[in-house]
């Protein structure tokens, strides 16, 4: 009996999720035709008591679970990440103007079901838990994204996510079949560590033969990775779903989803190539697949900000720059280096603040003026000073100038990408950081330097004060980086 | 001989997958998803996996296909429907895409076959084994109880998000 | 007084902050607490002007130095410090944002917003001049930009949306440039420490790896040059500041002018030349060139111009090009007049968009052909723009004209023939300035007087305030330039001594 009890400890933050979920569920129908912000109120608490849980887990000697769970910090770090922009996005859920309010319950329990599935990506080594964990995410988010059924944008959006979503994952689960076919185990750790005396020949042993199959498997699981982080060329879902999904399922999507893709990239990477027991071929062949990596960053980093420039659409703008910042968050990944790893994990954590901080904006200024085109946001500035000015910090922020947390993250980033050799891919990155302010300043342009038509704004004081607190502390973590830095160093992979 | 009844069956399958999207009529998309299932399970029976084929035939043939004509034809989803939507002509518009996607993924496939570093037999049998309904059971069971779990929330969700979308919109801020 | 210099820095954010907490109706209140919030650094840099002892920093080091650890990831530190170079910028900051400030008092947009970005942009130029730590010195470099944007953005001319995004487009590709660099520097030599970096480049200790086919000290060099080059700006990189000049508001104007175009120069000194002196000397004459073209093409342009804020705006342009030929030619005279340049141009030049600035109030038009004999409803506005014009083309007994003639002695002095070509070159600079300057004089003040013009008011006792201070200035350091040199030699001769190791 002990064996089961001991590993169900170690999995408590996903049963307490998955009760949550079912209690979001249940605790709708018990608030039958009432008020269902009771429900948004609940999901915060289960959400807050998690947070406790994982934060008294950072720093624990990392264990097993049922022999596919890995319950270590770098996967404490990305639930804490899911279960910290969960909390925001539920409050963005109960300020949403556009939604109503009642019989929504469906909305948190299908929220907090996705964070379940990001729970599993994050916390395996196993390729099977690692694809169920996707889908039950990617479900979560196709029913997420079309959740305003009425609206033809919503339900085009959650069409083609579906399309999409079920190409790709169709496609990396065909690299996971080669994957087991070559080396007959879905454990990345022992895949990387087979010498391939045995058979079938295992990692090290098919690549001493030919790459070839190695490099098709590789691909293609990658591609289901790219899809998540909206990386080119598995971008083309990211514009229409950010823009006709509710924004804060667009925000999920944006912060978590592609959190939650990253996460599992470094570990399926960390795991197969930087391992302690990785055979010598192995990690060589990592070098090239970091190759691979630095040239999809560059495309995608370069083809986000182009196509970011033309957007008229506020939501569609971000969705491009959130492609372009994946760009940004391979730099660290194609290094291929425990260093570069930490460096992408900071730049999670800035992408955090100022990501929220920026959709949050959206979510105020949609609500306010039923609109999400940069036209209308004419003068907003002087109508609504305070949510404006906290909006420049985040694209300042987003730019990456200082003294924002975004800066840091891509000195970061930079420097790693320079210390690999990539000057290349770092130059790449500086243009394109310059081709961004462009775009991003058309929005505080038309913020501040556009005379504002008339008619005020209402106010909406709570969840202006939660963009201010993101604002501050954008900047706050940008002049004093330590703090995050530790804790990123903590819950490292490598 | 093994080798040409598995690319028949392959082959098989494959135009039973294109058949679900390009038929007009739905009816005859779900029984182009009948052969492909029934190419499938017969792939599964020639590998070795006879638990694995039979299920599949019960219950994604028996079951959950009957149910979908039965849906389709007490709903009478004719032809009528689809009219507005030339399936046949936007395929052809991403058809050379299609083709181009697909059978570079399949020339990789065949190039990665042939310098796959052999797979002895002893292996294969060791695969094969999962074959019987006890070893299946407590591989589900056992090594891969988690997963299975896992398994069962991502079902609960799917029925959760299908219920979502099928029950009546309500009109927005109807307080 | 130790922390003197973080005082200085940062008591204009203590006032912006104040500024932010007051109501926006308060609008006289904002006003004085932006005097204030730049009277104290004013007066706590002219103290600290007289306090310094230049001796103290003849042999390389700095004074007042403050080492706080910042970031421990990186280690990167607060540290700051002054030496001779730095020292009078600081003064002239002061000078020109508290100056700047009843400039301003003519602005009648949301006030509370422009006094509190005017400081903040205090606080970026003044961390700028007394940062001894690249990471931080970059840090400043970029929130300067922010508030320039929105100031020019905000309150400037017609097409000010345009310039002040081209500005900022322009600055921040220098300023990657500049991070790819600094970070390879921080790679290479593993601190951020601007002074550990020249010591290391003593020894010959600063090497990385080639970028695109070129040798790491070239390529780190020209990163770091365009950065600073771009702010300066030198030819070809000036095409934003005609722009940024025209439309922005005269304050900001005098500001840009006086102060931001500095720091392209103090941060080659600071930062390029010293931790790169193989590559500055190999580069030195193609930086002559490029000085000298900025001083005649900048003229030349100037006198084309009918425009007459965008005639001073290329003024600059001629007049910065002075910085480079005098550090370029890598003599004490020469560097030593291109400090002086920087001081006396600061002075100058912003006296210049002043004046810019009083016609433009009363005329709103800019057109240097519509006016004419306005030296008859005017004298004291005519007055002063002639002291201020003689300053600017140099006139004996005016700073411009010391700061020039040691620049130009010290590049002939170098003993390299090429330079003396090129010092004979940038003599026609000097002469097309004084044709475009006193063109623009007369064009303005003689001449039949236009009737609308009949009845201009005079300077009012706001606007003398503003600019006879500025010319006082340039009269006293024409006068006695040993007020300024004395307290830059020590500092120049180490930083000739730092640039000509190994020659």
């Amino acid at each position: 009996m002990d064996a089961y009890i001991e590993p169900l400890k170690a999995l408590a933050p996903e049963l307490l999720l998955t009760a949550a979920a079912l209690g979001a569920l249940v605790l709708d129908l018990l608030m039958r035709g009432r008020d269902s912000r009771f429900v948004g109120y609940f999901t915060l608490v289960s959400l807050a008591i998690v947070a406790i849980i994982l934060m008294n887990r950072i720093g624990d000697e990392p264990t097993a679970a049922f022999g596919m769970v890995v319950v270590d910090n770098f996967g404490t770090f990305f639930k804490l990440f899911t279960v910290a922009s969960l909390a925001v996005v539920t409050i963005f859920v109960l300020s949403d103007r556009n939604e109503s309010h009642h019989h929504i319950g469906e909305y948190y329990f299908l929220l907090l079901g996705a964070a379940i599935g990001i729970f599993f990506m994050v916390s395996t080594n196993h390729l099977l838990l690692l694809m169920l964990g996707l889908e039950l995410l990617s479900l979560a988010s196709y029913a997420l994204a079309g959740f305003h059924k009425g609206e033809r944008k919503s339900a085009e959006a959650a069409m083609k996510y579906v399309v999409f979503g079920g190409l790709s994952a169709g496609v990396m689960l065909y690299g996971i079949s080669l994957l087991y076919g070559l080396t007959g185990t879905l454990d990345l750790v022992e895949m990387a560590k087979s010498t391939g005396e045995a058979m079938p020949a295992g990692l090290a042993g098919q690549l001493t033969t030919s790459a070839v199959p190695v490099a098709l498997a590789m691909v293609l699981v990658l591609a289901g990775f790219a899809y998540k982080m909206s990386v080119v060329p598995f971008h083309f879902w990211t514009p229409d779903v950010y823009e006709g999904a509710p924004t804060p399922v667009t925000t999920f999507l944006a912060v978590a989803s592609k959190a939650a893709g990253v996460a599992a990239l470094l570990r399926f990477l960390g795991a197969l190539f930087l391992g302690p027991d990785v055979q010598s071929v192995v990690a060589e062949y990592g070098a090239s697949v970091g190759q691979l990596l630095a040239i999809l960053a560059a495309v995608t980093m370069t083809l986000g900000n182009l196509s970011a420039m033309r957007q008229t659409s506020l939501k569609r703008l971000l969705a491009y720059s959130s492609i372009a910042h994946a760009g940004y968050i391979l730099i660290g990944v194609a290094t291929m280096t425990g260093a570069g790893f930490e460096a992408a994990m900071f730049y999670m954590a800035a992408y955090y603040f100022m990501n929220l901080g920026a959709f949050g904006f959206v979510l105020y200024f949609e609500g306010t003026l039923g609109s999400d085109s940069i036209e209308a946001l004419k003068g907003y500035g002087f109508k609504a000073p305070l949510i404006s000015i906290a909006m420049v910090t985040f694209l300042v922020s987003l730019t990456g100038l200082p003294p924002t947390i975004g800066f840091y993250g891509k000195y970061l980033l930079f420097k790693e990408g320079l210390d690999a050799g990539m000057y290349w891919l770092v130059g790449v990155a500086a243009l394109n950081s310059v081709v961004s302010l462009f775009y991003y300043f058309r929005i505080a342009k038309m913020l501040f330097l556009k005379e504002p038509a008339s008619g005020s704004v209402p106010r909406q004081p709570l969840f202006a004060g939660l963009l201010a607190v993101l604002c501050v502390l954008t900047i706050y973590f940008g002049l004093l980086p330590d703090a995050i830095q530790e804790f990123v160093r903590n819950c490292l992979l490598i | 001989m093994e080798q040409l009844v598995f690319y028949s069956l392959g082959l098989g399958a494959v135009i039973g997958a294109l058949g679900v999207v390009t038929a007009k009529n739905p009816i005859l998309s779900v029984l182009s998803l009948l052969w492909t299932f029934f190419c499938l399970a017969c792939v599964y029976l020639l590998i070795g996996f006879e638990f694995l084929a039979v299920a599949q035939i019960l219950v994604y043939a028996g079951a959950i296909m009957v149910l979908f004509l039965f849906v389709i034809m007490l709903l009478n989803l004719g032809t009528s429907e689809a009219a507005d939507f030339d399936t046949a002509r936007a395929m052809g518009r991403r058809l050379p895409l299609v083709l181009l996607v697909g059978c570079t993924l399949a020339a990789l496939s065949i190039l990665a076959a042939q310098q796959v570093g052999g797979t002895s037999d002893e292996a294969r049998a060791d695969l094969r084994s999962v074959g019987s309904l006890t070893d299946l059971a407590q591989v589900m069971f056992g090594t891969y109880l988690l997963a299975f779990e896992a398994a069962s929330i991502l079902l609960l969700a799917g029925t959760v998000a299908v219920v979502m979308l099928a029950k009546r919109e309500r009109r927005k801020n109807a307080a | 007084m130790e922390h003197i210099l973080s005082w200085i820095t940062f008591i204009p954010l203590i006032g912006m902050t104040a500024i932010i907490c007051l109501p926006k109706q308060s609008v006289g209140l904002i006003k004085r607490v932006s005097l204030v919030a730049t009277g104290i650094p004013l007066i706590l840099a002219t103290w600290l002007y007289f306090q310094f002892d230049p001796q103290s920093v003849a042999g390389g080091g700095f004074a007042f130095e403050e080492h706080i650890p910042w970031i421990k990831g990186i280690s990167a530190n607060y540290s700051v410090g002054v030496d001779g170079i730095s020292l009078p910028l600081i003064w002239l900051t002061c000078i020109l944002l508290f100056l700047g400030v009843p400039a301003s008092f003519g602005i009648k947009k949301s006030e509370k917003a422009y006094y509190a970005l005017l400081l903040l942009l205090e606080v970026g130029i003044l961390g700028v001049f007394i940062s001894l730590d690249y990471f931080l010195f970059y840090v400043f470099w970029e929130i300067m930009l922010l508030p320039m944007y929105f100031l020019i953005g905000i309150w400037g001319g017609p097409r000010r949306e345009y310039a002040a995004i081209k500005f900022f487009l322009y600055t921040l590709a220098g300023s990657v440039l500049m991070l790819i660099a600094i970070i390879s520097l921080r790679l290479g030599t593993g601190t951020f420490s601007i002074p550990e970096m020249v010591n290391m480049a003593q020894a010959g200790l600063v090497v990385g790896p080639e970028f695109i086919g070129l040798d790491y000290s070239t390529w780190v060099f020209w990163f770091l040059f365009v950065g600073f080059a771009i702010k300066i700006p030198v030819f070809p990189f000036h095409t934003w500041l005609p722009d940024a000049h025209v439309q922005a508001p005269t304050p900001i104007s005098v500001i840009l002018a006086g102060i931001l175009l500095k720091l392209g120069g103090y941060g080659l000194m600071r930062g390029c030349f010293p931790i790169m002196p193989v590559a500055f000397q190999e580069n030195a004459y193609a930086l002559g060139i490029l000085g000298v073209i900025s001083i005649v093409y900048g003229s030349f342009v100037a006198l084309g111009q009918t425009d007459f804020k965008r005639m001073v705006a290329y003024s600059s342009v001629s007049h910065m090009g002075y910085v480079l030929l005098g550090t370029g030619a890598l003599t004490v005279w020469g560097t030593d007049g291109a400090a002086m340049q920087m001081f006396a141009h600061g002075t100058s030049s912003a006296a210049m968009f002043m004046v810019v600035g009083v016609i433009y109030d009363r005329a709103h038009h800019r057109d240097l052909n519509g006016f004419g004999g306005l030296c008859q409803p005017m004298p004291i506005y005519w007055g002063l723009t002639t002291i201020c014009f003689f300053a600017a083309l140099g006139l004996p007994t005016m700073s411009g004209f010391i700061a020039e003639a040691l620049t130009l002695l010290g590049a002939f002095q170098a003993g390299d023939p090429r330079f003396q070509v090129l010092v004979l070159i940038s003599v026609i600079g000097i002469v097309i300035t004084a044709a475009f300057l006193l063109w623009a004089i007369q064009r303005v003040f003689f001449g039949s007087l236009n009737e609308k013009y009949k009845d201009y008011p005079d300077m009012t006792p706001r606007e003398i305030f503003c600019m006879a201070p500025l010319l006082f200035l340039c009269l006293l350091f024409g006068v006695f330039p040993h007020i300024l040199l004395d307290v830059m030699e020590p500092s120049v001769q180490h930083l000739v001594t730092l640039l000509s190791v190994g020659k």
